[in-house]
């Protein structure tokens, strides 16, 4: 996992800097009302003050450079159970270079094409990003067979399994933003997620 | 100024469009202003218009939902058929989430293929049960979602199953 130490330092600064307050009530929890307010985009930071908000521990990650150049070049790695998992970030109105990532980084699509010398993402009406996706890999000194994956993407859903090239089982869910959802529905998808990522670990024996 | 249009017919468009004002103000998107619905819980009725407001035809069907699912679902007529489940429902409630699938039988799909979609495409599920090659979308409403969120996911749906139709070899001959 490829985490730049200096992102992770500077967070809690960029978090206070970049975020407007308001903008931390809602994913903080701390303005009731907000939690049903619908959004249609969420930032990096924003997530991060989410999942603070819900106990688990995450940081801010730069992506490597060959991941994927649609996706937003920060993206998170979290922790829960023990288990450590990876948030990258699609669709998004406005990438700009305003955090140290690696300058050989893949340029990320932007929707709005407004990325050059923009801001950090914020959290306003259609900015931020549309959908991001959830993910981990279980490095096992034991196979899986295709079968065991399939299973479980018979018997569970919301989340979709995996068996890499090089066959680590792997575990993704999308959670999408488009049109609009409650802070709590964010929530619950977070939950639902948490909940099937220690299902899975179990599930393939690790 | 003059013009070359009679008078009483300036001043009725005038006043037509001075009475259509406060209508077109409702409509309008006002930024972030904005207040969309947010739904806890969806029906299969909300559903069924979001379906037909992307311009599906969709029949409701009883089904025998075994306390899993809703005991009626929504069968669409697309290029492929597909339906809709509701799970987790509250008697006059709606219910918490919903789930998009089709399902193709006597295809010549391998788990290695069914694995090979999940690795590349995002937001759906392909697997294989008994002789079908099965592909799912999961929406959560729990918690919150407005109309236009499940509305959003209905074209990434359809060009999904467009996609796993075409890569569904026919089975071989004999």
């Amino acid at each position: 996992m490829n985490i730049a130490p200096a992102i992770r330092f500077l967070a809690p600064l960029i978090l206070a800097a970049a975020t407007p307050a308001w903008a931390q009530d809602v994913w903080s929890g701390r303005n009731g009302r907000a939690a049903k307010a619908p959004v249609d985009a969420i930032a990096p930071q924003d997530l991060l003050v989410l999942l603070d908000s819900m106990d688990i521990q995450a940081h801010l990650a730069a992506l490597p450079a060959d991941r994927d150049s649609r996706a937003h070049p920060l993206g998170l790695t979290a922790n829960t159970d023990g288990l450590y998992w990876d948030v990258v970030f699609y669709n998004c109105a406005r990438q700009g270079p305003a955090l140290p990532v690696k300058s050989d980084a893949a340029p990320a699509e932007t929707a709005a094409g407004e990325g050059e010398g923009a801001p950090l993402l914020s959290l306003r009406a259609g900015r931020g990003c549309r959908d991001f996706a959830l993910s981990a890999a279980f490095d096992l000194e034991f196979p899986v067979s295709v079968q065991t994956i399939n299973r479980f993407n018979r018997e569970y859903r919301f989340a979709r399994a995996v068996l890499s090239a090089e066959g680590a089982p792997m575990i993704e869910m999308d959670v999408n933003l488009e049109g609009g959802i409650s802070r709590d529905a964010l929530e619950v998808e977070i939950e639902a997620w948490r909940a099937l990522l220690l299902t899975f670990s179990k599930y393939v024996g690790y | 100024m003059a013009t070359p249009f009679p008078a009483w017919l300036v001043a009725w468009v005038k006043r037509a469009v001075l009475a259509a004002v406060p209508a077109l103000l409702a409509v309008a998107p006002a930024g972030a202003q904005r207040q969309e619905t947010v739904y806890d819980r969806v029906t299969a009725e909300t559903v069924h218009d979001v379906l037909l407001l992307n311009g599906l035809r969709v029949l409701t069907q009883q089904v025998d939902g075994e306390q899993v699912v809703a005991d009626n679902r929504l069968a669409v007529d697309d290029f492929s058929a597909w339906y809709v489940y509701l799970y987790n429902c509250r008697e006059g409630e709606g219910c918490g989430d919903v789930e998009f699938r089709v399902a193709y039988s006597g295809v010549d799909a391998s788990l290695e293929d069914m694995n090979a979609w999940n690795a590349r495409y995002r937001f759906t599920r392909a697997y294989r049960s008994g002789d079908y090659a099965v592909l799912s979308m999961d929406i959560n409403a729990d918690g919150g979602v407005t109309v236009e969120a499940i509305s959003a996911m209905v074209p990434v749906w359809r060009r999904a199953i467009a996609r796993f139709a075409n890569s569904l070899a026919p089975p071989p001959p004999g």
